[in-house]
């Protein structure tokens, strides 16, 4: 019986295939597998095979295997390499990049939280602020994790943050005035460009001392970005976010903040 | 480069290890082979796009497994392991792991 023949039914185990003494034809999908590999090979740069390399694996013994020759690719070799390679002009290209996609992205984050409670609070103190404090860092920290070099400074990095902040409370502001509520107070557009543009660069700033630490960390030591570093600054800032948006939240359902019409805050 | 799932090899001495070597993968197919897996799962048989995404992950993983064997100047892994995870819906994840050893020909 061949491989791709209609399959004998019957119990009994003479007929189990490896019984059958016939031959077999091979997994037409193995040559077409193999193309497609090699072309991705053919494609893979050094970014793509440091990945990989078993010098950053942590149950390497030195005392077996040694330290790598002059030509093998290690983490650090391949992290030297790019910062000499990476100018200036190169990097300060790749900062405005960030910062154009940090506004977008971070809306695109608020939009997602958007449906993931059905309380309304828990959405507005806790989901809300996770979410958007994330995202509004998060191509910054993609660039971090995965090609430290394009930043050259720390000045870069609290600049993406800071802007993305800004960016994202433009655009926040804007769906508010435009879309949420078209029938706004000068009241509701002065607090939204002041107060609330202040919350988000400011939460974005916070959050990126955090970066600035993993990458500062990452480019010193000249090892694999340690995210832990910027957690606690990213949790500050997802606290202090969330406590604004508790804290307007109480002042005008008490009375004592009043736009002339429902807010939500942040 | 020999590569097999026993400890020792037949007509070879381990002659030094290395130590223990990895590759891994996560790989998808695009969404256009997920629809048609979907339909063709409706009328049953084998699910083609599913089966070249095994195989390519397959390979690929021991490849990457190979290339850590290759960068510490093994000539051989021995006591090769297959595993899988489910980190995410949809996508094939193979990781392959053996011990890098240099072997030499004689009992």
């Amino acid at each position: 019986m061949g491989w791709m023949s209609k399959p004998n039914h019957q119990p009994g185990i003479e007929n189990e295939p490896h019984l059958q003494g016939q031959g077999f034809s091979g997994d037409p999908t193995e040559e077409k597998a193999a193309q497609k590999l090699a072309h991705e090979q053919s494609n893979a740069t050094d970014a793509d095979h440091v990945e990989h390399t078993v010098w950053s694996e942590p149950a390497l013994s030195p005392l077996l295997v040694g330290q790598p020759s002059e030509e093998q690719l290690t983490y650090q070799r391949w992290m030297a390499s790019n910062i000499r390679k990476t100018t200036w002009a190169k990097s300060w290209w790749i900062t405005l990049l960030v910062i154009l996609a940090a506004g977008p992205w971070g809306i695109l984050g608020a939009i997602a939280s958007l449906g993931t409670s059905s309380f309304a609070v828990l959405l507005v103190i806790v989901i809300g602020p996770v979410t958007e404090e994330v995202t509004k860092v998060a191509a910054a920290l993609w660039v971090i994790e995965k090609r430290p070099f394009l930043f050259r400074s720390i000045g870069q990095i609290l600049l993406c943050a800071a802007c993305g902040g800004l960016a994202f409370a433009a655009i926040e502001n804007l769906v508010y005035t435009n879309f949420y509520f078209p029938e706004h107070t000068p009241e509701f557009v002065a607090f939204r460009w002041t107060v609330c543009v202040g919350l988000h660069v400011t939460c974005s700033f916070v959050a990126g001392v955090g970066l600035a630490r993993i990458w500062d960390n990452a480019i010193r030591n000249q090892h694999r970005p340690r995210l832990a570093l910027g957690v606690p600054w990213l949790v500050i800032a997802m606290v202090g976010h969330g406590l604004y948006n508790l804290s307007v939240t109480l002042a005008q359902t008490a009375g004592w903040l009043d736009l002339g019409m429902p807010d939500p805050p942040g | 480069m020999i590569v097999t799932n026993t400890e020792t090899i037949a007509g070879y001495r381990i002659h030094e290890i290395k130590g223990l070597v990895q590759g891994n993968t996560v790989r998808a197919k695009h969404a256009g082979r997920d629809i048609m897996a979907g339909l063709k799962n409706l009328v049953g048989g084998e699910l083609k796009g599913y089966t070249e995404l095994l195989t390519e992950s397959r390979r690929q993983a021991t490849e990457r497994m190979m290339s850590q064997a290759e960068q510490l100047g093994a000539n051989a892994v021995v006591n090769v392991r297959f595993t899988t995870s489910a980190v995410t819906a949809g996508a094939a994840e193979l990781y392959a792991y053996g011990t890098a050893v240099v072997a030499e020909p004689g009992a």
